[in-house]
């Protein structure tokens, strides 16, 4: 008699235990801004005020005379269990210049220490121009600039990756990412 | 911030706070700036000292000499000025106007293991088929991998901000 009661007990615990490890894999919100660095013109940054700080420590730093953002966006998915892989991608066209935007990451995981960090396999990152259509009716589209890379960041914190002259005049493509670990 | 990013700023009159952090944890950086530094206070003493006749006519007899080796000296000192400003440079560009923040929910997939190959992509220019090695020393990745860019971490006074600045391989050069 006992040990059926705990064989049902062992059986009733089961759907439990799976709901505990589904729950245990967290999801990664990814704050990103999309900023731009100059060195002439006006000496003015126009960027939110969450990332006022960040655009102090750029000016430390580099020489670029005002940084601007173009886009922002926040990305969310949850963190990669083992080896698997994500491929998580969004795209939209940013506002005025037309240029199309491609965000991508392949894998997302995030460590049990605290501070948590969140470790970002093959981030990238591609600008390219609006398509347009040759006389044999195919897409042709150039990329203006692209990022791509491997990244670990703090939980919290502004983790900025940029890369110079990446046209003919010299932008400087920026990207600002804030990570969140949500249980 | 790498010695290799410090040793640019050491010759410039203003340094950034960075550079400063980086030279109070970094003995061989702090080593060389001392050097540069030492060298100098050296160069502009000598500024002052005045020759008796018979050194001059050893300085002119050695003439030929010492204007090749300051040529050669000005020619390095451009070479590192120039390498410095090239690899810091930026120009002006069009601007856009701030758009309100966007969310954006992200597809998940579970795909092959580790060693076997990737799925297609739709971009594969964002994603490498195969997942690259842990970077735990930049230089040394870049060293083995000539084509991936080379990443400089600069830590910078805000604890909160992380600056990661990527050089491809054909800026370098």
């Amino acid at each position: 008699m006992k040990l059926v009661i705990w064989m049902l007990a062992a059986a009733a615990l089961m759907p439990g235990q799976d709901k505990q490890a589904e729950v245990a894999v967290p999801n990664v919100e990814l704050t990103v801004y999309l900023l731009s660095g100059a060195v002439q013109g006006a000496a003015t940054d126009d960027v939110p005020q969450d990332l006022v700080s960040t655009a102090k420590q750029l000016h430390t730093v580099f020489a670029y005379k005002s940084y601007r953002l173009s886009e922002s966006f926040v990305l969310r998915g949850r963190a990669a269990v083992g080896q698997g892989f994500q491929n998580a991608q969004t795209q939209g066209i940013l506002p005025g210049a037309g240029l199309h935007y491609s965000f991508s990451y392949q894998r997302v995981r995030v460590s049990g220490d605290k501070p948590r960090m969140v470790h970002i396999d093959q981030l990238g990152i591609r600008l390219t121009t609006p398509i347009t259509y040759s006389s044999d009716n195919k897409e042709r589209s150039t990329t203006v600039a692209s990022i791509n890379t491997d990244l670990d960041l703090a939980e919290g914190q502004k983790t900025v990756v940029g890369k110079s002259s990446i046209n003919n005049v010299g932008d400087a493509l920026i990207l600002v990412i804030v990570p969140k670990v949500i249980e | 911030m790498t010695c290799r990013e410090c040793e640019l700023f050491l010759t410039e009159d203003h340094r950034p706070a960075a550079v400063q952090a980086h030279l109070d944890e970094c003995p061989d950086c702090r080593a060389l700036a001392a050097e540069l530094e030492a060298n100098s206070a050296a160069l502009s003493e000598l500024r002052d000292v005045e020759w008796p006749p018979e050194a001059l006519g050893v300085r002119r007899a050695r003439q030929p000499h010492d204007t090749w080796t300051r040529a050669a000296a000005i020619a390095a000192m451009l070479a590192i000025a120039i390498a410095a400003a090239w690899l810091w440079r930026a120009q002006p560009g069009h601007q856009t106007a701030p758009p309100a923040v966007r969310t954006a929910l992200v597809p998940e997939r579970e795909l092959p293991q580790r060693g076997l190959p990737a799925p297609e992509l739709p971009d594969r220019s964002l994603a490498a088929p195969v997942p690259a090695p842990p970077k735990r020393d930049v230089l040394q990745a870049a060293a083995r991998n000539p084509s991936q860019p080379l990443k400089i971490k600069m830590l910078t006074d805000d604890p909160d901000v992380v600056i990661y600045w990527l050089i491809d391989p054909s800026q370098e050069e």
